[in-house]
């Protein structure tokens, strides 16, 4: 290879990890599935040129049943614009809490029903226990503080959630 | 000035927002307190929500005010249901 080549290659390597550190924080609202092994292959590929050799991921889904009673689906929405800005909070404070290098959160909106995914969590780290940590950490604030609304439809009725499960039966329409 | 309504909110309001007169500079509680009285629903709801130890999420032109802001008659008020995410 000459050198011009070389320093070519070098250069656009740098400027390459430089843009992958810009995206350390990455949220979405969205009404699709994601394809999750594109993410894993990404943040796995991405994170380890820095040394990281952990990623955690967790994924929310629907419950079939509550109460013993049947769910048909679950409907998210969500307040998007508070909502966005609130979840790169969120992840941005985890990096500084934990030390991670990247944080993904995807919320889910739309009409889901049981077994959909609603919510994914990456984070990448070097060590897994920092990992596992942020991602808990994520978690929790994300359902305790982000603005989504969700709607329960069962066989019984239909039911606001509101907080970490607590109800109100939908009126008669 | 404008109050908007979200999720189970807007859904006992039946309507997205409303637009109400106050008099004089208020703070964020006083406006709630208001709203209490005019709204029977908003008055249980709002009972329900403090029994669960939760909160409303209050914006006001989509952002975050502090306690003590004082609300004027062409500010947008949003109230959000507690955060029901994941």
């Amino acid at each position: 290879m000459s050198t011009y080549l070389r320093k070519k290659t070098k250069s656009l390597y740098y400027r390459r990890l430089l843009v992958v550190d810009e995206m350390a924080v990455e949220v979405l609202i969205t009404r699709e599935k994601l394809d999750v092994n594109e993410y894993l292959e990404r943040l796995s590929r991405d994170s380890s040129r820095d040394g990281c050799g952990a990623l955690v991921i967790f994924m929310g889904f629907v419950k079939g049943l509550v109460n013993n009673e049947l769910v048909s689906e679950l409907i998210y929405e969500a307040y998007e614009s508070f909502a966005l800005s609130k979840m790169r909070e969120i992840g941005e404070d985890a990096v500084k809490e934990f030390g991670v290098r990247d944080v993904v959160v995807v919320h889910r909106v739309g009409n889901l029903r049981p077994g959909d995914p609603t919510i994914y969590i990456f984070v990448t780290a070097k060590e897994r226990s920092k990992a596992f940590k942020a991602a808990e950490y994520v978690l929790e604030r994300v359902k305790h503080e982000v603005p989504i609304s969700k709607l329960e439809v069962r066989e019984n009725g239909e039911f606001w959630v509101l907080g970490d499960g607590r109800r109100i039966r939908r009126a008669e329409r | 000035m404008k109050i908007k309504f979200f999720g189970i909110l807007r859904d006992f309001a039946k309507t997205e927002s409303v637009d109400i007169e106050l008099e004089g500079p208020v703070k964020v509680r006083e406006l709630l307190n208001f709203l209490s009285g005019k709204l029977e629903w908003f008055s249980e709801f709002l009972k329900k929500v403090e029994e669960a130890n939760i909160s409303l999420i209050i914006l006001v032109n989509d952002r975050v005010i502090s306690d003590e802001y004082l609300l004027k008659k062409e500010d947008e008020v949003t109230l959000l249901p507690p955060a029901a995410g994941g």
